[in-house]
């Protein structure tokens, strides 16, 4: 009891202490924009609550804070006793208070609020809080200004970054189409489809060479045949003639020039026979003929199946690339289209930006009114000193009421006679009070006069302190 | 709620009496040299700090509340031969040397009844010194050889009440406890008394109560009020065995006082 009659009396002189301060305050509003937000998205993605924060805290800028205090010439007292630049600034902010008014701030859509400033002086309360209000106004509209400027300037910046980068991802898929046509998905039918094509072809093909290389060996048993019919023309001619005779001469001419179709033929060469030098008899040129048609036709297949072959292969690999190439085609794909989408977006913001930024250069978007001039503050904010001292004093005894009830919730000991018939069933529950000898009495007696005469001493000072805090 | 008799009376697991209860008071089988008359009497010292309710404040609500006390305890006499009580707590400082020292200052009736007193804690005796009494040899003497008892106890006034005190172990207390001399003291002084009184160390942090449990007709538990936690109570019931148990006392409690009071001023003119 003595404790709390001396931490009240404590509180009590703190109380009496403080000096008289005086509130003024401004009462605004936030207004909503002109023009319909679902036309135009607002440039400032802050709704009015998170404005007052972002102004809040410029206000609040050290460097402001210090004009202010200049310009008002406040905290002359504390100034003069050296206080830091720091400690003023903390104290004239711990002065300056903004509130919302409106319970619908979670709407974020319409907004009273008040900024209010507490100083010793009533007038310099007011001047400080009219400056404030004015200096919200004016800033709100600086910072969205700024904010729809800047968004403007930085969309424009993205823009052109965006079309770049799609720029950059159509020539990548041009490139990636005209290099791997063949081996795309959509071309994989096809694909197919002339490989078996070129099968059949190859087959043919190399039947037909088959066919001519029987012919080719038909054709030389044929002039070898027919060099050994000329010998032995040769020799029954020779039984009659010289071997000067020009018949003779004759079957020698034609067999060696049969001999040269055989060499020839023998070499495959596609290369043209020697040219005879004397017209072709009718035996040899029926031979010739038919040696260099062979020849053409060995050459031109031997070439078909060469080129057959080498086809079919790059359709066989265009075939086995088409997963690969599907996929980074996909990768390709999708990135081209995301940046398209990023590009369009940027350029449907950009307009929006460049039309809200017309709307907040024109005022006509969210801003703060001011509702109510700051008043002059007629008498000294806050709790009346008389009051707070009882509160003091209240606050001390409802400690003490609320420790004794923390304890009493971890005490678990017994306390009553009927506590302990409760809890157990002996025939035998007795409680004794404490002892107490004569002595022990006088010197209760004695406690309960000194408390007395404390809290009498503790009621007194509170009166006297009260009395004398009116006066002045 | 039991009844008194059946509390008392032995069950199957109960220490009540085990090894005692068969001598009956009148069989004379203990120190029959034993004679209370010859005994010294000692009075209590100036600097005596002990507080015994009938003496200092006989009409108080104390006084009247160990009047409350000895009389169920004799009700519970007269019908079950209860005789021998142990007064113990679950935990130190709980006022059980207090609430023995009272109660038998009570039960003797300024000298009409022979009460006897033993301080059976023999770990931390305090009444020698509270009563301001020279320190003498007691029960830990006798436990250990002193064959005859006569040499140890004393009368004590203004109490009116024989007194043993527990005098000064040399071996382990707990262990002196255990022993079969007990048994023997509390045969020799059986028949000379009519109520034997015992205070003993705390039962939780010790294991001496429940020997001495095992000499008595039933225990006393002290609780102090506003202090020893219900739990532990319990703890110490658990135990003793709650059969042994004849009651608990709620030492210290605050609200006696006030509701003696009011009918204090008008019974004590
Ligand atoms: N009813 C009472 N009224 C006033 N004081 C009391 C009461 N009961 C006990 N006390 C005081 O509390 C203290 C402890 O009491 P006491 O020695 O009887 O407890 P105890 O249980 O025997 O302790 P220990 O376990 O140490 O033997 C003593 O100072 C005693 O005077
Ligand atoms: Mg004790």
């Amino acid at each position: 009891m003595v404790t709390a009659f001396l931490a009240s009396l404590a509180g009590v002189t703190v109380v009496s202490q403080i000096r008289p301060k005086y509130m003024a305050q401004a009462v605004l509003t936030a207004t909503q924009p002109v023009i319909s937000q679902r036309l135009v998205t607002p440039a400032s993605s802050t709704g009015a609550a998170e404005a007052f924060q972002l102004l809040t805290r410029q206000l609040l800028s050290k460097r402001r804070l210090i004009e202010i205090i200049l310009k008002f010439d406040l905290y002359k007292r504390e100034r003069l006793r050296g206080a830091s630049t720091d400690a003023l600034v903390e104290a004239l902010r711990s002065n300056i208070e903004v509130e919302t008014l409106d319970p619908v701030r979670a709407r974020g859509d319409f907004n009273t609020f008040t900024i209010s400033f507490t100083g010793d002086d009533p007038k310099a309360a007011q001047a400080v809080a009219s400056e404030l209000a004015g200096l919200f106004i004016h800033e709100n509209v600086k910072t969205r200004e700024a904010q729809a400027l800047s968004t403007t300037e930085f969309l424009t910046d993205e823009l052109e970054s965006a079309r770049t980068r799609l720029r950059a991802l159509e020539a990548q898929l041009r490139d990636f189409k005209t290099k791997f046509g063949g081996e795309l998905p959509e071309q994989q039918m096809i694909n197919l489809q002339s490989m078996s094509e070129i099968r059949t072809q190859l087959q043919n093909t190399l039947s037909a060479l088959a066919q001519t290389r029987q012919q080719r060996g038909a054709i030389e048993n044929a002039i070898a045949a027919s060099i050994l019919r000329l010998q032995f023309e040769k020799t029954e001619l020779l039984k009659k003639l010289t071997s000067r005779h020009p018949s003779v001469l004759a079957k020698d001419q034609e067999a060696a020039k049969l001999q040269i179709l055989m060499d020839w033929i023998r070499a495959g060469t596609a290369e043209p026979a020697p040219a005879s030098t004397t017209p072709d008899e009718p035996g040899v040129s029926q031979f010739r003929s038919q040696v260099i048609t062979t020849l053409a036709a060995l050459d031109r297949l031997t070439r078909d199946e060469g080129r057959l072959t080498a086809e079919m292969s790059r359709y066989q690999s265009q075939i086995s690339n088409t997963p690969v190439r599907e996929q980074q085609l996909a990768t390709l794909m999708r990135e081209y289209d995301q940046s398209k989408q990023q590009y369009a977006d940027l350029v449907g913001r950009q307009m929006q930006s460049r039309l809200a930024s017309n709307v907040e250069q024109n005022q006509q978007g969210q801003q703060f009114r001011l509702v109510e001039e700051p008043a002059l503050p007629r008498a000294p904010a806050g709790i009346p000193r008389s009051r707070m001292g009882l509160a003091v004093a209240g606050g001390s005894i409802i400690l003490g009421l609320a420790g004794a009830f923390v304890r009493n919730m971890a005490d678990t000991s017994l306390h009553t006679e009927r506590e302990l018939r409760r809890a157990w069933p002996f025939p035998l529950v007795v409680a004794i009070p404490t002892l107490k000898s004569p002595e022990d009495r006088r010197r209760e007696i004695g406690g309960y006069v000194l408390e007395s005469l404390a809290a009498f001493t503790m009621a007194a000072v509170v009166f006297a302190v009260h009395a004398y805090t009116r006066a002045k | 709620m039991r009844g008194a008799d059946e509390l008392v009376t032995n069950g199957p697991d109960s220490l009540v009496g085990i090894g005692v209860t068969t001598e009956s008071p009148a069989s004379g089988q203990g120190d029959s040299a034993l004679d209370l008359s010859t005994l010294r009497t000692v009075e209590f010292g100036p600097r005596s700090k002990v507080k015994v309710a009938t003496l200092i404040d006989p009409r108080g609500a104390a006084s009247d509340r160990f009047r409350l006390l000895r009389m169920k305890l004799r009700h519970l006499s007269e019908k079950t031969g209860l005789r021998r009580l142990l007064i113990t707590s679950a935990l130190p400082q709980d006022g059980k040397t207090t609430i023995a020292l009272n109660l038998a200052t009570t039960l003797a009736e300024q000298g009409a009844r022979k009460v006897l007193l033993i301080e059976a804690d023999l770990h931390h005796p305090t009444l020698s010194d509270r009563l301001d009494l020279e320190p003498k040899p007691g029960l830990a003497e006798y436990l250990e050889s002193t064959p005859s008892i006569s040499g140890l106890l004393k009368r004590l006034t203004p109490a009116q009440i024989y007194l043993l005190s527990s005098g000064f172990a040399k071996t382990n207390p707990t262990e002196l406890l255990q022993s079969a001399r007990l048994t023997e003291l509390l045969a020799a002084v059986n028949s000379k008394f009519d109520w034997i009184v015992i205070d003993s160390p705390p039962a939780l942090p010790l294991t001496d109560a429940l020997s001495l449990a095992r000499h008595v007709d039933g225990v006393l538990l002290v609780a102090r009020a506003d202090v020893t936690p219900r739990e532990a109570v319990d703890e110490a019931i658990q135990r003793l065995g709650p059969a042994n148990i004849l009651g608990v006392l709620l030492n210290g409690a605050s609200n006696v006082d006030r509701l003696y009071s009011r009918y204090s001023r008008y019974y004590n003119r």
